[in-house]
């Protein structure tokens, strides 16, 4: 076995194995559980970040898994999509980890740290397993232990009431895209007769695949990553899973989980360009599931709700770039968008456990000079976030706009642009009210200790500088990855010169005076304003009643039809024995119909 | 050793017979249970000695012949039988210990998985038939063991008469079949029945579809099924909704695939009353309170993906059919084990707290941990969460639907939203088992598992993850059973 795989089948396994033992570790002593699982997850993004000089072309090793029906794989990939992935899941798993040591030694009294940890590692591993595989059954099977870790963590805080509920929406709203995504993966069996996805790639591009057959397979595809990735019309688990641990946010609503979805769509973009209506569905979801996004954060007073639909949007930035072909922009927005979001939600969380649990921004305020470290590192956040040079949000969003651009998509560009502004709305209403003005807080307010600090300005600097990197990140990537994914290597001048004379620059340039007069003087006009709903202001407090619907009409619905269906099951012996017979009559009937041939 | 294919079937009935006996001469009920457990390690042993198959018995009366044979399908229901049965009896030996009449009960066990195994083994339609009822016949007793209560004595009458009036309408069938072409032997049957009048046919795959879909539990044949798995004991229950439904699926299988040579479409009735079912299945078992009803309306589920997968195959037979027979059979087997462990979890739930009822059970299982770890493997098992074994044979069907294009792709597509479907119930099961906000009265009070109920449990628990991860351990017996049924039903 090569090295490179054994280091990947480690990377896996280490956390998913190794982390049920915590609770044994836990009959030593609570420190030495906490020391145990943090150092898995420094193992395992150690691993993860070794990988790296291994970064090779196409499936590297198989094992086989299941000989006994149609001999199926278990295939390690390890080309730069999948390394850079599962870097980015050891990595910042291992940084929340550290985090978590004093993150949730508040809860400890009441829930159990084991679980805590157990579940977090299960996470870190899956999505390792998922980004690390070349075969699209192993793929769904990482996928959906995922999305069992999303659930379990969300309803971690099971005593709240809100907990539960949350958590078990999101398993069922995610599965429900999974639906398309395995229905999708068996056509592509079906019609190809493998399940690894670069020769289903080449049988593709070959032609080899029926219209009809590709583009139901597309549509599952998309399905799944409209559900894991939370766009319109799944969107609505995403906000309520808020009331997961905010270290679990950081590290599964902003900087993996989410972007599962994006990087099956990236990955699988050479099977299912050839379709016409596929890229553009992409943009045009994208799109508006950004705009819609942004808009609804403008109002929210949670500032894990803000930081929830911000990362809704930032993913249909993400989508929309794969729909205009632009695959680099798009895992380059997601390596990018996952440093700088899980700086956010760890910083919110910094917040949270030095105010004692507060999450209302209405409740924060003046705590710039409480809490500067913080304070500091969320604003190299948020202009990230916002796109402000030399950020290297700056960059990657920029990329997008002029890919869409460039490839004439104007419709959706013009939506992502508006979003852009929406996006400075909301980014600098966050600050001004957790961080500026009155305190509005009695809670003795003090700097967050090193272990949370640390990890804030490791993400801070990468939120600043991970942009340096771009030249070695696109010759990697344009060596091992196969053509159809139209990447090519760009040198970072050409980065720099690109970002600074695309005509997008001018739409930056614009958002910069925004923020200045926003600053100077509408600071009270933009902050109070939603106090009173307004006919403009209701909808987007209500997320334009989405969830209301599907809460009230598809579930409510489901669920009295259900209650009058009891009606059949009547417990009547007479009646039970003529459904045997109705039963029969019916079977002759259809033997009938369906004829003798 | 060269073993002959009756030797398990008599090796059940005489150890039912001394088992009864044994356990009136001496009343220690705990040997009773573990006399008749050795009888079913013996029966193991027989089975798998005679893996892969090979071998066929006939036996003559009065000049008509009878046959018992080994295949792969045979040694696939024996073992899923015998193995399940095992698992049950060990578990009684504790559950039970208090009840009286025991000797009757684990006889009547022997006798009934003696019944299963002959359906397998049976070559001939007369043999098919006789082993369908001595399967269920037991099986009737079984849910009426606690007579003192009514519940289980109603249960009982019900499933008694729906079962037999199902027993009535299959013998007319199989009578059709044996008044057309003269003949009951499974292997030749098909040549002869290719001459068989269209009409009569029709008539003889519906009255089979009727009367072996009763066991089967298919939609509207269904509504004994709730009941009987309610108040049955929890041991019954489990070996009713992996055998009984199992065995009678695998008979109407064997009985309806010598009609394909005359024409009918059996598969397509199959296709879509196995949708019905399972949506039938899912949307009842959405709004239960009670924990062994909700299981039951699941099981009326996973018969529906067995049996939609079943049609599927024998509608389609030369694309669809290793894929849908595989999926179909695997989830005979991880039924058994999943749902099997779901109900002994719930039977070890009852015992602590005296009800199945999920609002009286809150916060359970952090009393009792390993029941409610185990639930919760085994809910997340049934709602075909990978790497679970639930997943890999609902992804076998999956495939078999594909391969059978068009309207397979839509039933195929059925079958997964039905499985979202079902975390809604799985989903808040569990929660009120492990993560309930606080802990109900009964709970409260709860006294743990004994040790021999914990064992049996924590058995199907491994199985199911390891048939999930590495399903080849159960394809090794699935697959020649595959390979049989292919041969068999795509050589007409």
């Amino acid at each position: 076995m090569e090295t490179g795989v054994l280091i990947a089948l480690l990377a896996i396994l280490v956390p998913i194995v190794l982390g049920p033992f915590t609770y044994l570790v836990e009959r030593i002593s609570a420190k030495a559980r906490t020391i145990y699982a943090v150092s898995l997850g420094f193992i395992t993004g150690g691993l993860t970040l070794s990988l790296i000089p291994y970064i090779t072309k196409g499936t590297v090793e198989s094992f086989m898994w299941i000989p006994g029906a149609g001999r199926i794989l278990f295939s390690v990939c390890l080309d730069s999509f999948s390394v850079f992935v599962a870097m980015v899941a050891g990595v910042i798993g291992a940084l929340v980890l550290l985090f978590s040591t004093r993150y949730m030694k508040p809860a400890s009294q009441e829930y159990s740290l084991s679980r805590y940890y157990w579940q977090a590692l299960l996470f870190i591993g899956g999505m390792i397993g998922l980004a690390l595989t070349s075969n699209l059954l192993v793929m769904y099977v990482f996928w959906e232990i995922i999305g069992f870790c999303s659930y379990a963590l969300i309803a971690y805080y099971y005593h709240e009431p809100e907990a539960v509920p949350a958590g078990i929406k999101a398993f069922i709203v995610t599965r429900i895209g999974d639906i398309g995504l395995l229905a999708g993966i068996l056509i592509l069996w079906h019609a190809t007769g493998t399940l690894n996805i670069f020769e289903i790639m080449s049988a593709s591009q070959a032609g080899l695949i029926s219209f009809t057959l590709l583009g139901l397979a597309g549509a599952g595809f998309l399905a799944g990553a409209i559900g894991k990735s939370a766009q319109f019309p799944l969107h609505v688990w995403l906000p309520d899973a808020m009331a997961a641990p905010t270290t679990i946010t950081a590290l599964i609503h902003a900087a993996c989980l989410v972007n599962a979805g994006i990087y099956l769509l990236a990955r699988s973009y050479p099977i299912f360009a050839g379709l016409a209506w596929w890229p553009t569905a992409l943009l045009w979801i994208g799109a508006v599931t950004a705009l819609m996004a942004a808009t609804i954060a403008l109002t929210q007073w949670d500032i894990k709700r803000v930081l929830a639909y911000s990362t809704i949007s930032q993913l249909g930035y993400m989508m929309a770039a794969i729909g205009a072909g632009a695959i680099l922009a798009s895992q380059f927005h997601l390596v990018s968008h996952g440093i700088f979001k899980a700086l956010l939600f760890l910083g919110a969380g910094s917040i949270m456990y030095m105010t004692g649990g507060i999450k209302d921004l209405r409740q924060m305020g003046g705590l710039a000079k409480y809490m500067p470290i913080t304070r500091i590192t969320f604003i190299f956040g948020l202009l990230s976030l916002v796109g402000i040079p030399i950020w290297t949000g700056f960059f990657s969003k920029d990329m997008i706009m002029a890919n869409l651009l460039q490839g004439g998509a104007y419709g959706p560009l013009v939506l992502l642009v508006i979003a852009t502004f929406f996006t400075a709305a909301y980014s600098w209403r966050m600050y001004w009210l957790a961080f500026q003005g009155e305190k509005r807080t009695s809670t003795e307010v003090h700097e967050s200790p090193p272990q949370m600090t640390g990890p804030l300005i490791i993400l801070a600097l990468g939120s600043f500088l991970f942009w340096l990197c771009i030249s070695p990140y696109t010759a990697s990537m344009a060596s091992s990855l196969p053509a159809g994914y139209l990447i090519t290597h760009i040198s970072l001048a050409a980065v720099i010169h690109h970002a600074f004379t695309s005509p997008i620059i001018w739409v930056t340039a614009a958002i910069i005076v925004t923020l200045i007069v926003l600053t100077s003087r509408w600071r009270a006009t933009v902050i109070n304003a939603y106090q009173k709903p307004s006919a403009v202001t209701l909808p987007l407090m209500r997320a334009y009643w989405i969830d209301i619907f599907y809460n009230r009409i598809i579930v409510k619905g489901l669920f009295s039809f259900c209650q009058q269906f009891r009606r059949l099951q009547t417990g009547d012996l007479n009646y039970n024995n003529l459904a045997i017979a109705i039963g029969l009559i019916i079977f002759l009937i259809m033997l009938f119909a369906w004829g003798v041939y | 050793m060269d073993i002959s294919p009756s030797a398990p079937i008599i090796t059940l009935f005489v150890g039912a017979l001394l088992t009864y006996l044994f356990g009136r001469t001496y009343p220690k009920p705990k040997f009773t249970g573990l006399a008749s457990l050795l009888f079913l390690v013996i029966a193991l042993v027989e089975l798998l000695n005679l893996y892969p198959g090979g071998g066929r018995v006939t036996y003559s009366l009065w000049g008509a012949q009878t046959f018992l044979e080994a295949n792969g399908l045979a040694i696939f229901l024996g073992v899923v039988a015998v193995g399940l049965g095992i698992l049950v009896l060990i578990y009684d030996v504790s559950h039970m210990k208090d009840s009286p009449g025991l000797s009757r009960y684990y006889a009547l066990i022997l006798l009934m998985v003696a019944g299963a195994i002959g359906i397998g083994f049976a070559g001939d339609l007369f043999n098919l038939f006789v082993f369908f009822e001595v399967m269920a016949i037991p099986s009737y007793a079984l849910v009426a063991f606690r007579k003192e209560k009514w519940e289980p004595v109603e249960a009982a009458v019900k499933y008694t008469i729906m079962s037999i009036s199902g027993s009535l309408l299959a013998l007319g069938g199989i009578s059709i079949i044996f008044m057309y072409t003269g003949n009951l032997d499974l292997n030749t049957l098909a040549q002869s029945a290719a001459n068989m009048d269209p009409g009569m046919a029709i008539a003889a795959a519906g009255l089979i579809i009727v009367g072996f879909g009763v066991k089967v539990a298919i939609v509207p044949l269904h509504m004994w099924l709730p009941d009987a798995y309610q108040a049955a004991p929890s041991g019954i229950s489990a070996l009713l909704s992996g055998i009984t439904s199992g065995a009678g699926a695998i008979a109407m299988l064997k009985a309806l695939a010598i009609l394909i040579p005359t024409g009918t479409h059996p598969g397509v009735v199959l296709i879509i009353f196995g949708i019905i079912s399972m949506f039938v299945g899912n949307f009842m078992a959405l709004v239960q309170k009670d924990l062994k009803r909700m299981l039951a309306y699941s099981s009326i589920a996973h018969m529906g993906y067995v049996v939609m997968a079943i049609g599927l195959a024998l509608n389609y037979l030369p694309i669809a059919g290793e894929y849908a027979f595989r999926g179909a059979f695997f989830h005979i087997m991880n039924h058994a084990v999943m749902k099997g462990g779901a109900f002994l979890c719930a039977g070890a739930i009852f015992q602590s707290i005296g009800t199945s009822d999920l609002h009286e059970m809150r916060g359970i299982g952090r009393r009792n941990v390993l029941v409610g770890v185990a639930f919760a493997f085994f809910a997340l098992a049934l709602a075909g969460v990978p790497p679970l074994n639930g997943f890999i044979s609902k992804f076998f069907i999956c495939k078999g639907g594909v391969d059978a294009g068009g309207w397979g792709i839509v039933a195929m597509s059925l079958l997964i939203l039905n499985s979202a479907i079902s975390l809604g119930y799985y989903l808040p099961a569990l929660n009120t088992i492990l993560f309930s906000r606080d802990i109900s009265e009964k709970t409260k009070l709860a006294r743990p598992s004994p040790i021999w109920i914990s064992v049996p449990i924590a058995i199907m628990v491994i199985l199911t993850v390891s048939l999930g991860v590495y399903p080849e351990f159960g394809l090794k017996i699935v697959n020649p059973a595959v390979q049989y049924l292919m041969g068999f039903a795509g050589g007409l």
